[in-house]
């Protein structure tokens, strides 16, 4: 069934897709010739370095909503979970867990969170961002109830596995050669694959998917658990470059994450998306925030500019939708 | 002339359903009133007292203007994160034109006034260009704080304008009651009119209820909505640019641009606990008022108990997440 579903989709969406990469692709070029040429401390090894570490870390998050989103679902949640995930490692190697099993237990924590959210936004139909927003506030205040609002640091001794995660290779860092990984296996998933067929087919036309025999639930439920465990990740990482907690970071990063996929070409209303557009647009808005930064604007724009980027890009993608697919 | 007749008969119904859903809804709010009240009573023998029962009717009264907002919208069928952000730049936006010489009312009106536009704005973009709710409004939120901390700082702005008999309205109490909790009575009393004797309020509630027959029983959906979110950023942005006033209980009257932070969350938590189905069509002012309170005195008695604020969050998290069980549990048995 799946292969009577595919032909029929592919050639309008594939169109989509491109136009929403090759776009994104420009922003990415246009806006680092523009902050290259307007702030001086921006082109730098350093910077891009920087740009690329924190890219791959809203890009790992990114992929797991992009995915969620197509799925026609959505997390709220994801950035408190990548916050909440830094407390399990920190907290396991405290306890004396190595910390490559802390890590794993992080990730852990993550599958459980997702659970959670589908647990309760598919079992009893309750919309998934009332769900995921109880979660997002929920996640974030007990982590600063437990640390009590103040930043905590790892004190452990720093094994081999710290530059196995956080450590570089030459130039590029590791973090982006695990997300080019990730962002790889997900797009080969979604595309390639009878599951990723079934994503698709879920957030398209669920009622369409379950008469063709989809076990939508179980689709829904896998797309939430990767998601958190994708931003939990993406956390346990964090921690392990950063080596400290902090209950206050990452405010916010769910509203990137889902610009992230949106600007890349993700329907809002489920079905269509693209794994390689979210990828680059991660890198196209972490870039945008140093070039902001370098350049003397106060951070908090930043917040302002995503908020408005992710409007127009919603406009942009319902218009396309309206042209080459008729609803 | 059949039009008509079936317009009627739809109300009707609508009108026995709805009340059959005030009556259960109250029942169990302010059962689980007695309940909070009673157990916090036992834990702490100060609950009732004259320093925590004025701060519970004062914080209750603030969050039911947010939450009574917030369920217009929700009854229409939509749902709006930006109230916050509305509530924290109406309360710096009263404060520093009042400092700049304005008086108190003109201030208050200009935020409020800004408040309605806001809610304009995001009834239109939902409906002009058929964004989801939850994406332009989380999208709003952001706009509105950042740009608020971006042009304010994160200090806090004290309040040098002058005196005003409005200012004194709002701050201060009457026995055991606030005053604001008198506005509040009112707003509520108002909204009540607007939803079940007003046109408008039966058009939001088909709206919410099923769009498509709304429709085509010739409602004008869209200015429903649209009507909806204005009256919740209005009166989002009046309970901000009351803080002021109200604050003078502890002697200082300050705005900040990180004020409201969460208080969305709280809002939508206090409006389903009301018995507003999240799915639209449905929903009471009078439980959701009640629920406000039933909210704020549980987490005045959190305070007492000792928990601090962080802990007080998560449990409204939880109960956000247990209202919508509870709801959603309710209808299957219903039916």
């Amino acid at each position: 069934m799946a292969d009577q579903n595919q032909p029929k989709s592919s050639p309008h969406a594939l169109r989509i897709y491109l136009r929403s990469e090759t776009v994104v692709i420009l922003l990415l070029l246009l806006f680092f010739i523009l902050f290259s040429y307007i702030s001086s401390g921006f082109f730098s090894s350093s910077m891009i370095n920087v740009i690329l570490i924190i890219g791959s870390e809203l890009g790992i998050i990114a992929l797991g909503v992009t995915l969620l989103i197509i799925s026609g679902e959505i997390d709220l949640s994801v950035a408190s979970v990548f916050v909440f995930s830094n407390y399990v490692v920190l907290i396991c190697s405290q306890f004396g867990i190595p910390i490559v099993f802390s890590f794993f237990l992080g990730i852990a924590f993550g599958i459980g969170a997702g659970f959670l959210n589908g647990f309760f936004a598919l079992r009893f139909k309750i919309p998934s961002f009332v769900v995921t927003l109880g979660f997002m506030i929920f996640w974030r205040a007990v982590l600063a109830g437990l640390t009590n609002g103040e930043p905590t640091y790892y004190e452990g001794a720093r094994s081999r596995f710290f530059d196995f995660i956080g450590g570089q290779v030459g130039f590029i860092p590791n973090q982006f050669i695990w997300f080019c990984a990730l962002s790889i296996l997900f797009s080969l998933i979604l595309n390639r694959t009878k599951f990723g067929n079934w994503i698709m087919a879920t957030g398209g036309n669920i009622q369409t998917a379950r008469a063709l025999g989809v076990n939508t639930y179980r689709t829904k439920m896998i797309c939430f658990m990767t998601c958190s465990a994708l931003a939990a990740f993406s956390g346990a990482s964090f921690l392990v470059r950063s080596t400290y907690l902090d209950p206050i970071v990452a405010t916010g990063m769910e509203l990137e994450a889902i610009a992230a996929a949106v600007i890349g070409g993700t329907i809002l209303t489920g079905g269509v998306g693209s794994i390689i557009g979210t990828s680059i647009c991660a890198f196209l808005l972490k870039e945008v925030q140093v070039g902001i930064a370098t350049y003397g604007i106060r951070v908090e724009y930043y917040n302002v500019l995503v908020g408005i980027l992710l409007m127009i890009a919603t406009v942009i993608n319902n218009t396309l939708i309206r042209k080459f697919i008729k609803i | 002339m059949s039009i008509n007749n079936q317009n009627n008969q739809a109300t009707s119904i609508v009108a026995v359903q709805k009340k059959k859903i005030i009556l259960r809804h109250e029942y169990t709010v302010i059962m689980a009133l007695a309940i909070i009240f009673v157990f916090f009573s036992i834990l702490s023998p100060n609950f009732l007292g004259p320093l925590i029962l004025p701060g519970i009717l004062l914080i209750g009264a603030e969050l039911g203007i947010l939450a009574l907002g917030e369920t217009m919208v929700i009854i229409s069928g939509e749902i709006d994160l930006s109230i916050a952000s509305v509530y924290g730049w109406a309360a710096v936006l009263a404060t520093v034109l009042s400092n700049l010489g304005f008086p108190y009312p003109l201030s208050l009106a200009i935020a409020v006034g800004f408040g309605c536009l806001i809610g304009y704005i995001n009834g239109l973009i939902i409906l002009k260009f058929k964004i989801p709710a939850m994406i332009s409004t989380l999208g709003m939120m952001w706009i509105l704080r950042g740009n608020l901390i971006g042009l304010f700082g994160g200090s806090f702005i004290s309040y040098k304008g002058g005196e005003s008999i409005l200012l004194r309205s709002l701050g201060g109490r009457v026995g055991y009651f606030p005053k604001l909790f008198f506005w509040f009575v009112g707003i509520a009393f108002l909204l009540n009119y607007l939803l079940y004797h007003a046109r408008l309020g039966n058009w939001i509630f088909a709206t919410g209820g099923n769009r498509e027959t709304a429709r085509a029983l010739g409602v004008n959906t869209n200015r429903s909505k649209i009507a909806s979110f204005v009256v919740c950023s209005a009166l989002a942005a009046f309970a901000g640019g009351a803080y002021i006033g109200r604050i003078d209980w502890f002697l200082t009257r300050i705005g900040m641009s990180s004020m409201g932070y969460g208080l969305e969350v709280e809002a939508i938590a206090a409006s389903i606990m009301g018995g507003t189905a999240f799915t639209g069509g449905k929903g009471s002012i009078l439980a959701v008022s009640l629920a406000a309170f039933a909210f704020s005195s549980f987490k005045s008695g959190l305070i007492l108990a000792g928990a601090t604020g962080y802990w007080i969050d998560a449990a409204v998290a939880v109960l956000l997440i247990v209202f919508c069980l509870m709801q959603r549990i309710g209808r299957g048995n219903s039916q």
